[in-house]
């Protein structure tokens, strides 16, 4: 059987020091097994080559009239 | 799943539940954020990897070892919102490096959250996947989710984390005001009462559909 391009990349990790890894993934139509692989080949390549993004930051707002009325929301405190 | 993979899963979330909770603890108490608010005022984003005082990141350095979250430039991440490794060095120590993929900041924030609560779990690394065989279990499992027909350590403690990130970004302890704003929304702008989940989210930067989770589920456990 030969060795896929996953299962080079992650046993030159173990190797590296890698001693765990875990994963968030997202099932769907078309998830496969090589296609969670593929993504983790991409960023790991994207991470050895140096190319990093900004953390994300907030974009949307709250409109101003829903705000107000979070703001104003009180609870009354139980014993 | 048979008796002793419920054993485990259940060991894991409790483990995590614990374990978010002084997360979470430590850092609201370090940032001023109320523990029992009463009012929408006092409600803030529980911090994740923002801001120059403790969050979540700094403290799961903080608390077990090195860590630090990489931001890739990738277009990938149909299945793959991001993942966690401890590697250890040649120095010999070992770190935590977490991969955020997602762009969305709410998303990133969750994701983040969940990956981080694995640098948290001290269990002598008994549910590691550190070998190809594991990997590919780990990977199948997840990928079939509630169709599966079985659940690895590692698969346990990786959904667990889910759980530990809800804990850490929606303490329990604010729900009855979260459901207060809501209710407020539908009342009170009743044209915007389809979006009154989606508006408390952003105040605290969850994704929509985990606050209805949260609010809605009534095991969430409060403490």
């Amino acid at each position: 059987m030969s060795v896929s391009n996953f299962d080079k990349w992650f046993s030159q990790q173990v190797e590296a020091g890698l001693v765990d890894i875990k994963l968030a993934i997202t099932a769907g139509k078309g998830v496969t097994n090589e296609a969670i692989k593929d993504e983790i080949l991409a960023a790991e390549a994207a991470i050895s080559s140096g190319f990093f993004r900004e953390p994300p930051k907030a974009r949307s707002a709250t409109p101003a009239d829903i705000m107000a009325i979070i703001k104003n929301s009180t609870i009354q405190a139980t014993a | 799943m048979n008796d002793s993979q419920n054993h485990i899963r259940s060991h894991y979330v409790g483990l995590m539940r614990n374990t978010a909770r002084s997360a979470l603890k430590a850092v609201m108490e370090e940032n001023g954020l109320d523990w029992l608010p009463k009012s929408g005022s006092q409600i803030r984003p529980i911090p994740v990897y923002e801001g120059n005082n403790i969050n979540l990141e700094r403290y799961v350095s903080r608390k077990t070892l090195s860590t630090s979250i990489v931001w890739p430039e990738t277009q990938s991440d149909t299945y793959l919102p991001g993942y966690y490794k401890q590697i250890r060095t040649k120095s010999g120590e070992n770190r935590n490096e977490v991969v955020v993929i997602a762009e969305n900041y709410c998303y990133a924030r969750w994701i983040a959250a969940k990956e981080l609560m694995h640098g948290l779990i001290e269990d002598d690394n008994y549910p590691a996947t550190n070998s190809i065989d594991l990997v590919n279990q780990l990977i199948d499992e997840l990928a079939a989710g509630p169709h599966r027909a079985s659940c690895a350590p590692q698969t346990a403690v990786d959904e667990a984390a889910w759980l530990g990130a809800a804990y850490y970004l929606i303490p329990s302890t604010w729900i009855p005001l979260l459901k207060q704003m809501i209710s407020d929304i539908e009342q009170q702008a009743p044209d915007s009462a389809r979006d009154a989940y989606l508006h408390v989210a952003r105040e605290i930067r969850v994704p929509e559909i985990i606050l209805r989770s949260v609010l809605n589920n009534p095991y969430y456990i409060d403490y």
